[in-house]
C-alpha cells in the first residue's frame, strides 16, 4: 500500500511539474487559439460549480487544496477560479478600490514661461541667433528660429513598461477561497476508508480537514458553507463576448501609419476593471516589442488611448463574469492592419 | 516526496495566477486623422492677438494638410484660449472627441524678437506629451509655426515633420504660345513666393541640394542649355560645366559633392557625375540609347535612371559608379522621371500608359508598384524629405488649362492642391529647413 501510494504522489507531483513546464511554451502559441476559449467551459466546470454561498455559514480555516490542474487546458488563457474575487455574502459590497484618482496635474509648469528658468540650460542656446551653425555665406541673414526644450512640467514617465502586472485588483479573500469544493482528493479517499494506513505521514502532512466547503451545485444536506457567490457563472467569456470587445477595440485603436508600416510592433496594454465595466485605473504597459525603437513610445501612447477611449466596457461585459474580466491583457498587433 | 509535492503545488499555483489574464489579441483598427485642437495661442499681454491667432490657425493648417490630424472646428471649443504654463482642463476638451491638444503662446522678448512656446497634451490619457520654446525675428513668425507643427507631427506619429521647407517650381506665367518660365520658391504651403529668375531663360528641373539651400536647374539662353547653381539666400548663380552639347536633368549628390546629369551626344544622351570642387566630369552610362533623369539612392551607393535601351523608356539601377544596370520596372506603358525617396524605401516615378501620365511608386528592387494617381497628365514627383508625401504638377489639359501643383500621401491619399500665384510645374521640395 505504502509503495501504491508513494508511486500515486510521485506519479501526480511528476504530471503537476509537467504541466508547469509545459505552460510557458504553450503561452506562446496562443496567439491563433483564441478560438480554443470554449474548449475551457468543460474544463473548469467542476471548479466554478459553485452552489451559492450561505450567509449563515461560517468562515473555515484557509485549506489550500491543490486542484488538479486539467493538464490539457494549460494554454487557454483561462480564467482560473483563484482570480474569482469570491466575495461571501457577508461582504457582498466589497469596497473596490477608489475609483482612478482623478488625473492628477502632473505637469507642473512654471508659473512664467520664462526661459530663463528652462532646467536644462543646455538645450536651450543662448538668446542670440547663433551665427556658428551657418559656416556658409549667407549674407542673407534669415534669423534661424532657435529651438529650446520648454522646461518640461515634470517630465513624466510616459511609457512605463511594467512588466509585473499589477497584482488582481479585487484580493479574494483567503478564507472564501478555502471554500471552493475540494474535489475529491485522491490523497483522502484512502485515510477514509483504512485505518491502518498510518505507516507514510504525507497524508496527514496534506490534508487534516474534513471534506467541506461549497460542494457540488448537488443540493446538499449539511448546512451549507460559504460558497461562491458566482453560483452557477458560466466559466468562460464566449465567443461573442470576446467578439464584441474586439469590434470595440478595432473602432478604438488608430495606430499612426508609422507603426503600422513598423511590423512587428506589438503592445500589450493590461486594464484592471470595476465591476461597472468602468477602468480601475489607468493602463499599464505590460510590454513592447522593439522597445528600443523611436516607434515603440507612440505605438504605447496610441494602444493607451485606444483602451481608455473605448471604456467602459459595462454593456459588453456581464457582471456575471467579472471574475473573469477584471483584468484584461489587450494585445495590439498591427500586423495584418490593412493599409498598413 | 510530501516537499516536491508541496513545491509541485506550490508552483501551480503561480503558474495558475499567471494564466488567469483574459487575453484579446487586437489586430485591426481604423486608419483616421487624429482629432487634435489647437486653441489660439496666447498673446503679449496675455490676450489673443493676431500674430498669436496666426501662429496657431498656420500650425492648424499644415497639420490638417498633411492628412494624419483632424484639427477640431475652434467654434466647438468650450474654452477658447489655453495658457502653455497650465495644465489644460482635459474635461473641456474630451466632449470634443480631441486626442490631442496644443497650448501655446507667442510673445516679443524684448530684444526685438518673439519667442514662441508649445505644449502638446494627451487629451485621453491627460498626459503632458512635449513642448519646446522658440526664438526669432518677428518676420519669420511663419516658420516658427511650421517648426511647431513639425514638432507636434513628430512626437505624435514618430516621423519627422515636412512643414518647416520650402518648395521650388517653375511660375509659368502668359499664354499658351508665350509662356514666361521663371524659377520660383515658396514655403511648403504656397506662403512667400519669390522669384529667383527673372523669366528671360526658360528654366526646367529646379532640383534641391539635399544638404543647402541651392537649386541646381538647366536653363535655355539662346541655344544652348546650361547647368546652374543658384545659392538661394545669397542669389548667387554659378555655371556649372560648359558642356559642348545639351546638358540637362541636374540631380545633386547626397552629400551635395556632385551632380549627375546627362548630356546630349547625337540623338542619345548618357549619364555624367561633375565633381563641383574639382570640376571633374565623369562618364557612368555608355550605351547608344537615351540615358536620362539619374537619381540618387539617399546613401549615394545606387543611381536610378530612365532608359530606352531596351527599346522602352524603362526604369534602371545601377552603381553610382557606373557599370551595368539593372532594369527593375517591367509594367506595361513608359517609366520616367524616377526620383529615390529621401528614406529609401521607394522609388516614384512618371509612368505613360493608355494616354494617361501617372504618378507611381515601386521598391528599388522593383516590386510593389503601386500607382497613386492618374489623369491627363500628371509628371514630375519629388518627395517631401521624410519620404511620406509627394508633390507633382498637373495639367488638366483644356485650352486655358495649365500646370498646377499637387500633393498626395504615398498612400494615394489625401491629394491636395498646392496653392500658386499662376500655373506652376516642376516642383522640387526643400531638405528640412532647421
Amino acid at each position: 500500500m505504502r509503495v501504491g501510494l508513494t508511486v500515486s504522489i510521485a506519479a501526480h507531483a511528476v504530471i503537476l511539474g509537467i504541466g508547469l513546464i509545459a505552460f510557458p511554451d504553450m503561452r506562446s502559441l496562443e496567439a491563433e487559439n483564441i478560438e480554443a476559449l470554449p474548449v475551457e467551459l468543460i474544463s473548469v466546470a467542476e471548479d466554478t460549480d459553485l452552489m451559492k454561498g450561505d450567509e449563515s455559514s461560517e468562515v473555515l480555516p484557509e485549506k489550500e487544496e491543490p486542484q488538479p490542474m486539467p493538464e490539457v487546458q494549460a494554454e487557454t488563457p483561462s480564467p482560473q477560479p483563484e482570480e474569482k474575487p469570491a466575495e461571501k455574502p457577508v461582504e457582498t459590497v466589497q469596497a473596490p478600490p477608489p475609483p482612478k484618482p482623478a488625473p492628477r496635474p502632473e505637469p507642473e509648469p512654471e508659473p512664467e514661461p520664462e526661459p530663463a528658468q528652462a532646467p536644462e540650460p543646455v538645450a536651450i542656446p543662448g538668446p542670440e541667433p547663433e551665427p556658428a551653425p551657418e559656416p556658409e555665406p549667407e549674407p542673407v541673414p534669415e534669423p534661424e528660429p532657435e529651438l529650446a526644450e520648454t522646461p518640461a512640467p515634470e517630465p513624466t514617465p510616459r511609457v512605463v513598461t511594467n512588466p509585473n502586472r499589477p497584482k488582481p485588483r479585487p484580493e479574494p479573500p483567503r478564507a472564501v477561497a478555502a471554500a471552493e469544493p475540494p474535489p475529491p482528493s485522491p490523497v483522502q479517499a484512502p485515510k477514509a476508508e483504512e485505518p491502518e494506513f498510518n505507516a507514510d505521514d504525507i497524508a496527514a502532512l496534506l490534508n487534516k480537514q474534513e471534506p467541506r466547503g461549497g460542494g457540488t451545485p448537488t443540493p446538499a444536506a449539511e448546512p451549507q458553507t460559504i460558497g461562491s457567490i458566482e453560483g452557477r457563472a458560466e466559466a468562460a467569456m464566449t465567443q461573442s463576448e470576446i467578439a464584441a470587445l474586439k469590434a470595440r477595440l478595432y473602432q478604438c485603436w488608430n495606430p499612426p501609419v508609422a507603426v503600422r508600416e513598423a511590423g512587428a510592433l506589438v503592445v500589450e496594454v493590461g486594464i484592471s476593471l470595476l465591476p461597472d465595466g468602468s477602468l480601475a485605473g489607468p493602463p499599464v504597459i505590460n510590454s513592447v516589442s522593439m522597445a528600443s525603437d523611436p516607434l515603440a513610445q507612440v505605438a504605447a501612447e496610441a494602444a493607451v488611448r485606444a483602451v481608455v477611449q473605448c471604456a467602459p466596457f459595462g454593456d459588453i461585459l456581464r457582471p456575471e463574469k467579472y471574475a473573469i474580466w477584471n483584468q484584461i491583457d489587450f494585445v495590439f498587433d498591427p500586423r495584418e492592419m490593412l493599409g498598413g | 516526496v510530501a516537499l516536491l509535492l508541496a513545491v509541485a503545488v506550490s508552483l501551480v499555483g503561480f503558474a495558475g495566477q499567471a494564466l488567469a489574464q483574459l487575453r484579446v489579441d487586437i489586430t485591426q483598427g481604423t486608419i483616421q486623422p487624429m482629432p487634435i485642437a489647437i486653441p489660439a495661442f496666447v498673446g503679449a499681454g496675455g490676450g489673443v492677438d493676431e500674430l498669436s491667432q496666426n501662429v496657431a490657425q498656420v500650425v492648424t493648417a499644415d497639420l490638417k494638410r498633411s492628412g494624419l490630424f483632424a484639427p477640431v472646428d475652434p467654434s466647438a471649443f468650450i474654452e477658447q484660449v489655453v495658457p502653455p504654463s497650465a495644465t489644460p482642463n482635459f474635461a473641456n476638451w474630451r466632449p470634443l472627441n480631441a486626442q490631442a491638444l496644443v497650448s501655446g503662446s507667442v510673445a516679443p522678448t524684448g530684444d526685438g524678437r518673439i519667442m514662441a512656446e508649445y505644449r502638446l497634451w494627451d487629451v485621453v490619457s491627460g498626459q503632458y506629451l512635449v513642448g519646446k520654446q522658440f526664438f526669432a525675428s518677428p518676420d519669420n513668425w511663419r516658420r516658427l509655426a511650421h517648426i511647431i507643427a513639425d514638432s507636434v507631427y513628430e512626437r505624435l506619429t514618430g516621423e519627422r515633420g515636412y512643414f518647416d521647407t520650402r518648395v521650388a517650381f517653375v511660375d509659368e506665367t502668359g499664354g499658351k504660345s508665350q509662356r514666361v518660365k521663371r524659377l520660383a520658391i515658396m514655403d511648403q504651403d504656397g506662403a512667400n513666393v519669390r522669384y529667383l529668375t527673372n523669366g528671360e531663360d526658360l528654366v526646367v528641373t529646379p532640383r534641391f541640394s539635399p544638404s543647402r539651400q541651392e537649386l541646381a536647374y538647366a536653363s535655355l539662353t539662346g541655344d544652348n542649355w546650361h547647368i546652374f547653381v543658384l545659392n538661394i539666400e545669397t542669389g548667387q548663380r554659378e555655371l556649372i560645366g560648359n558642356f559642348p552639347n545639351m546638358a540637362f536633368s541636374p540631380r545633386f549628390s547626397p552629400d551635395g559633392q556632385q551632380v549627375v546629369l546627362s548630356l546630349q551626344q547625337g540623338g542619345n544622351s548618357n549619364i555624367y557625375r561633375l565633381d563641383l570642387r574639382t570640376r571633374q566630369l565623369t562618364r557612368l552610362t555608355d550605351s547608344p540609347s537615351i540615358d536620362t533623369a539619374p537619381s540618387y539612392s539617399p546613401d549615394g551607393s545606387r543611381i536610378i535612371f530612365e532608359s530606352d535601351r531596351g527599346g522602352q523608356q524603362q526604369l534602371y539601377v545601377m552603381s553610382a559608379l557606373g557599370g551595368a544596370a539593372e532594369r527593375i520596372s517591367f509594367g506595361s506603358g513608359r517609366y520616367g522621371t524616377p526620383v529615390w525617396s529621401p528614406r529609401g524605401d521607394l522609388i516614384a516615378f512618371t509612368k505613360q500608359e493608355g494616354g494617361e501620365f501617372k504618378i507611381g511608386v515601386l521598391r528599388p528592387d522593383g516590386s510593389g508598384e503601386r500607382i497613386l494617381t492618374e489623369g491627363f497628365h500628371n509628371e514630375g514627383p519629388t518627395w517631401a524629405p521624410n519620404g511620406r508625401v509627394l508633390m507633382f504638377f498637373r495639367d488638366t489639359g483644356g485650352p486655358n488649362g495649365g500646370p498646377q501643383l499637387w500633393s498626395v500621401d504615398i498612400t494615394g491619399y489625401n491629394e491636395q492642391m498646392v496653392p500658386t500665384p499662376s500655373f506652376a510645374s516642376d516642383p522640387a521640395w526643400s531638405p528640412l529647413l532647421g
